[in-house]
């Protein structure tokens, strides 16, 4: 177990540069620099080089991405070019605000998915299943910041309950939370229906059945607990996807997280913020796959044997 | 009564009922999905339509100030935007967008990783770890990040829209084809053709690609369906197709700032965008079942 957790540390590495050699590259390709942005309107050609000097983007492609990846290996993000503050300090300010709005998407998905999931799966084939399978497509197939405007038109302009913008209160992660949520509140759905499903038709609840439990508690104690497996497993790509969500939502709503500081990064041409977001992103993203999968050991012994292979 | 003997012709004709038409009986079966089938064609059939009927700079683009932001009424269904411009003649035109954006990319995504996932598949070893770890680095990047960075990197337009969506989702089907590969893999019928001497190539297109099919088919639908929610998202956040082209999510979009009085300008898009999505996963739900009914439960 121990030498896997070292091993998928020791993969991050290279995939870890990888992605800041794309994104690096892909915003050098793109035009204007944030240097001829900045400048004065009446700075010489002399003046605009020392600015590309003291910014740090002096020099071929290669050789500015060389010194970005040799301080990035010594774990230095380097600075903002339109901040004039260190990466880290900025995305670890904006960090908390897109994360909170994660994990209340993400509540707000089970608090809907799992047990609509469960009134699909044991009311099969009934109208219950059919329109509990409809409300999970939609929720997949609406765009997240349509749902953010509607919610915004209803609750904040018609009705004028909940601010539709700003992260002041509680009130104010709410709609944010809901539009984020329901996007991923689909996928749990059917997930938690198709694994109940499976679960379901096991022996063992017969068994359960036979010996007189009763119904509530076959299928709330007996089959969710492992109906619930396969859901902790998504539960990386979930937070990943409420992650990348975000960047729309966070726009939508106004919110002070790291998903619009990338893309104002990205449109400022702000190289360095922009790389060491997407970045911290990636870091992230990672270690919650491995702590998923570390956790989905510690929920099944059978996928812990297979590790230790 | 059971026949006993058939003739060539009946067994001929059994044959060739069993691969397409037994997915087509299957599909029909499902009313969601011919729903979504049934949707789809009209939406292609409405975006053709408004090609031919409507023109580009006089009934799409060209302001009409006397009319800006009309409330929906018998003249105007959905209304007139801040320009004057009808919604509804936008929102019509504007499928070609989304259709065509999530269409072409997903025929580069699905062609590009289902060649590395056929590759990655088939031949493993040290081939299978470079493509699965290659697409593991571009899976960590969040991919309305990275198609941001590819938008602002190549320019905004309609063909880098198509192509950074395309981009994004390459691992998606190079995974999808690889995990379709494997089990193929083994078969007994892939080493009686290496043993025989048919190259690689050929195996690769006869025998794995047509039992690996499934799993590629039912992605490539699901896949229009989510490259039409990223390309509206883009659109959404002004990295899509630039204005004025009627594109649903750049609509959204300039529609946002008149959300207080004029919330019809938002609706009509965003209902568009979710119709079409809808319609293609539900095509994708009814394609799974079809090709393999073992999974429906």
């Amino acid at each position: 177990m121990i030498r896997y957790i070292i091993r998928r540390f020791l993969m991050m590495l290279p995939v870890l540069l990888a992605v800041s050699f794309v994104v690096y590259f892909l915003m050098d390709l793109a035009p204007g620099d944030i240097v001829s942005m900045m400048a004065p309107q009446d700075a010489t050609e002399v003046e605009i080089e020392m600015m590309r000097e003291e910014m740090g983007l002096h020099g071929s492609l290669p050789e500015r991405y060389f010194r970005y990846m040799k301080n990035l290996l010594k774990g230095d993000l380097g600075m903002s070019l339109s901040m004039k503050r260190p990466v880290v300090d900025v995305f670890f300010e904006r960090f908390p605000a897109t994360l909170k709005l994660a994990f209340g998407s993400i509540i707000v998905a089970m608090i809907i998915s799992i047990p609509l999931g469960i009134a699909a799966a044991t009311h099969h084939r009934s109208w219950l299943d059919g329109a509990s399978m409809v409300t999970a497509m939609l929720g997949l197939s609406m765009p997240s910041f349509w749902l953010g405007l509607l919610l915004i038109i209803l609750f904040s302009l018609k009705l004028g309950w909940l601010p539709s913008g700003g992260s002041g209160s509680f009130a104010s992660i709410i709609l944010p939370a809901i539009t984020l949520g329901a996007g991923q509140a689909g996928n749990l759905t059917r997930i938690t229906r198709s694994s109940m499903l499976e679960v379901i038709r096991q022996d063992y609840l017969r068994t359960a059945r036979a010996k007189g439990v009763s119904e509530k508690k076959v299928i709330y104690k007996h089959a969710l607990k492992n109906a619930l497996i396969p859901i902790i497993t998504i539960f990386g790509s979930t937070l990943g996807n409420a992650l990348g969500g975000a960047v729309a939502i966070e726009t939508v709503f106004s919110w002070p997280g790291v998903g619009r500081l990338t893309v104002s990064a990205i449109n400022n041409r702000d190289m360095t913020l922009a790389t060491g977001c997407i970045i911290m992103f990636t870091i992230f993203l990672t270690l919650t796959m491995l702590l998923v999968d570390i956790a989905y050991a510690y929920v099944d012994p059978r996928i812990k044997a297979q590790y230790s292979k | 009564m059971v026949k006993e003997k058939y003739s060539v012709e009946e067994l001929n004709a059994y044959k060739k009922r069993s691969i397409a038409s037994e997915v087509w009986r299957n599909y029909k079966k499902s009313p969601s999905a011919m729903a979504g089938l049934i949707v789809i064609f009209i939406i292609i059939v409405v975006a053709i339509i408004a090609q031919i009927v409507y023109d580009y700079d006089v009934d799409i683009v060209q302001q009409d100030i006397m009319n800006r932001l009309k409330e929906p009424s018998s003249e105007h269904l959905f209304g007139t935007d801040q320009y004057g411009r009808d919604v509804l003649i936008r929102v019509l035109y504007g499928a070609k967008y989304s259709l065509s954006v999530g269409i072409v990319s997903v025929a580069i995504s699905c062609l590009l990783g289902s060649s590395l996932g056929l590759i990655a598949g088939y031949y493993g070893g040290l081939v299978e770890n470079i493509i699965l770890r290659a697409c593991e680095i571009f899976m960590g990047i969040p991919s309305i990040l990275l198609g941001i960075a590819i938008m602002s990197a190549f320019g905004q337009s309609l063909l880098v829209l198509m192509f950074a969506i395309g981009l994004v989702y390459v691992p998606m089907f190079a995974r999808t084809a690889r995990a379709a590969v494997l089990p193929v893999r083994e078969q007994e019928y892939i080493e009686a053709a290496k043993v025989s001497g048919v190259s690689d190539l050929r195996i690769i297109f006869t025998h794995v690609l047509p039992n690996s099919m499934s799993p590629i088919i039912v992605q490539i639908t699901m896949g229009v369906a989510n490259g039409i929610l990223t390309a509206s998202s883009l659109s959404f956040l002004g990295l899509g197709v630039p204005v004025p082209a009627p594109e649903w999510g750049a609509m959204l979009s300039s529609g946002r700032e008149f959300i207080r009085d004029y919330s019809y300008l938002t609706f009509f898009p965003g209902l568009a965008i979710m119709i079409t999505v809808l319609a293609f996963n539900l095509m994708g739900d009814g394609l799974r079942d079809a090709l393999d009914p073992k999974l429906k439960q």
